[in-house]
């Protein structure tokens, strides 16, 4: 176990040395989208794969790059999110075009950007420290969380798949913050739930 | 009668006795030598200072190169103020390598009694694991190896007794925290030849003191006291409450020494191992290492004082 502040400052660390990450992270919360609201089929494809290598980053960088010497089950945790980005990718690569998700309606464009751009302020508000942001592409609770506004718009089994690692990753993380006493930090594990629920959600039209 | 030469050095030489002589026999049941407050080791009678530094939490702060600079002036503070024994696990993350860093940084690998944990639960990876323990601290040999939590215990006890009669290891012991597992603790202690057994004990957690703490001394087998502060939780409980008027009779300035000095005052308590991340909390803990420390009813009297809280 380690304590909240070794936690807190595990994101001013990590934005402090890959600041050319978390400028990627951002980009990355403003691309997918973009590229997820286009009509064509190529932008949404990219828009997936986007989404995979988020996972990816988060994965490498923050969880076995930052927080697995301090937290062991990490490291696991790590490569489940290598894992979880590399089946995004495949699956930008091999989904059908009848597959592929709608374009994004303005509902979950604004639930996008409520969550890449709040979530990440709760580790920066309890460090007292804008640079502690938790930003998507690195920070796995945000990156986390978001991926499922576009796992909402994905069909059939591939859904039930992707939202597994979000839902433990949620549960792993609560715990964590409980053990922790940062109860405002519960705000991520909470939406990821709630989003959850929402993603798997029978839609009018497609399951 | 004039006096000879034999009779005035007889003289002498009992009046230098009679001032020694209590600093030997105090030495000898673990009280205060030279002020400060040692612990006995029974096996051998090594005396080590009463107050020691756990690592738990406070140490793992992986790579974050501004902690670890913090967490080096409170190992140095410890160790200005008489401190020896640096307790660590390799179930504490990266408290190892921290603890390393930190000695390395401050020259202090011989002025530490090492203590660490076989924490896996491969019976055959003692060595091995020690082995990783000493890369990592800096050390050649620890002074005291613990199994850790009864983890595998037989296997990793068989070895350390080995590594033991080889000299690889001068004090072997057994670990539980958090009042678990008691009983099988007793069981090891009445058949095994443990030098060390460390367990948790405070003025809240007081279970150790129906069998462990008694058996301990009959067994002469030292004790390690660990979460003396319930984790913090003593201090979140009392620290906003006033000492008692009588504190200073029992030599205690704050909180720290008043829940320090309850646990090193029971005979049968060899050192505690407080953790603390801060230097201010640092020094406060080793206060508890000189002064008065309470007497039997002076020790029933903070546990009352507390409860009425």
């Amino acid at each position: 176990m380690f304590g909240p502040e070794v936690f807190l400052r595990l994101f001013l660390r990590m934005n402090q040395v890959q600041s050319a990450l978390a400028l990627l992270g951002c980009v990355l919360a403003l691309l997918i989208p973009w590229l997820a609201s286009r009509s064509g089929t190529t932008p949404r494809r990219f828009a997936i794969a986007l989404c995979g290598a988020a996972f990816v980053l988060s994965g490498l960088v923050f969880l076995i790059g930052y927080y697995a010497p301090i937290n062991w089950p990490a490291s696991g945790f790590g490569w489940a999110f290598v894992a979880q980005g590399a089946m995004l990718v495949a699956a930008a690569l091999a989904m059908s075009e009848a597959g592929l998700p709608e374009c994004w309606p303005m509902a979950r464009l604004l639930i996008w950007g409520v969550i890449v751009a709040v979530l990440p302020w709760t580790t920066a508000y309890l460090l007292g420290d804008w640079r502690g942001l938790g930003l998507f592409g690195l920070a796995p609770d945000t990156t986390a969380a978001a991926s499922l506004v576009l796992v909402r718009g994905l069909a059939g089994w591939l859904r039930w798949v992707l939202v597994g690692l979000p839902l433990i990753w949620a549960l792993f993380s609560a715990l964590t913050y409980i053990a922790l006493g940062l109860p405002l930090l519960m705000v991520a594990p909470i939406a990821t739930v709630g989003l959850t629920v929402w993603a798997l959600w029978p839609r009018a039209g497609r399951n | 009668m004039p006096l000879t030469r034999r009779a005035f050095l007889a003289v002498t030489g009992a009046c230098g006795a009679g001032l020694l002589a209590p600093n030997w026999l105090l030495a000898a049941t673990g009280q205060s030598v030279n002020g400060m407050h040692r612990g006995v080791i029974p096996s051998t009678g090594e005396s080590i200072p009463a107050i020691g530094m756990g690592t738990w939490i406070t140490f793992n702060v992986g790579g974050d190169e501004a902690l670890i600079d913090q967490r080096t002036e409170v190992l140095e503070t410890f160790l200005d103020l008489g401190g020896s024994v640096i307790d660590g696990s390799p179930m504490y993350g990266s408290s190892n390598d921290v603890i390393g860093e930190a000695l390395a940084t401050l020259g202090a690998h011989d002025r530490i009694f090492s203590a660490t944990k076989i924490w896996t639960g491969d019976g055959s990876e003692t060595r091995s694991q020690a082995s990783t323990s000493e890369r990592r601290w800096g050390v050649q040999g620890f002074d005291l190896l613990q199994v850790h939590n009864l983890l595998a215990w037989r296997e990793h006890l068989a070895t350390l007794k080995t590594m033991k009669a080889e000299g690889e290891v001068r004090y072997i012991g057994i670990t539980t925290s958090h009042g678990r597992r008691h009983g099988e603790l007793a069981g090891i202690m009445a058949s095994e030849p443990l030098d060390f057994i460390q367990i948790t004990y405070n003025l809240l957690d007081r279970e150790a003191e129906d069998t462990l703490l008694p058996l301990a001394q009959e067994r002469g087998i030292a004790v390690l006291v660990n979460r003396p502060f319930q984790g913090g939780n003593l201090f979140r409980r009392f620290e906003s409450e006033p000492l008692p008027s009588w504190a200073g009779d029992i030599g205690c300035r704050n909180w720290a020494e008043f829940f320090l000095k309850f646990v090193i005052s029971h005979p049968a308590v060899t050192f505690a191992i407080p953790a603390t991340s801060k230097v201010a909390h640092m020094r406060e803990n080793m206060g508890a290492i000189t002064g008065t420390l309470p007497d039997a009813a002076q020790r029933q009297r903070m546990i009352d004082y507390v409860a009425r809280l």
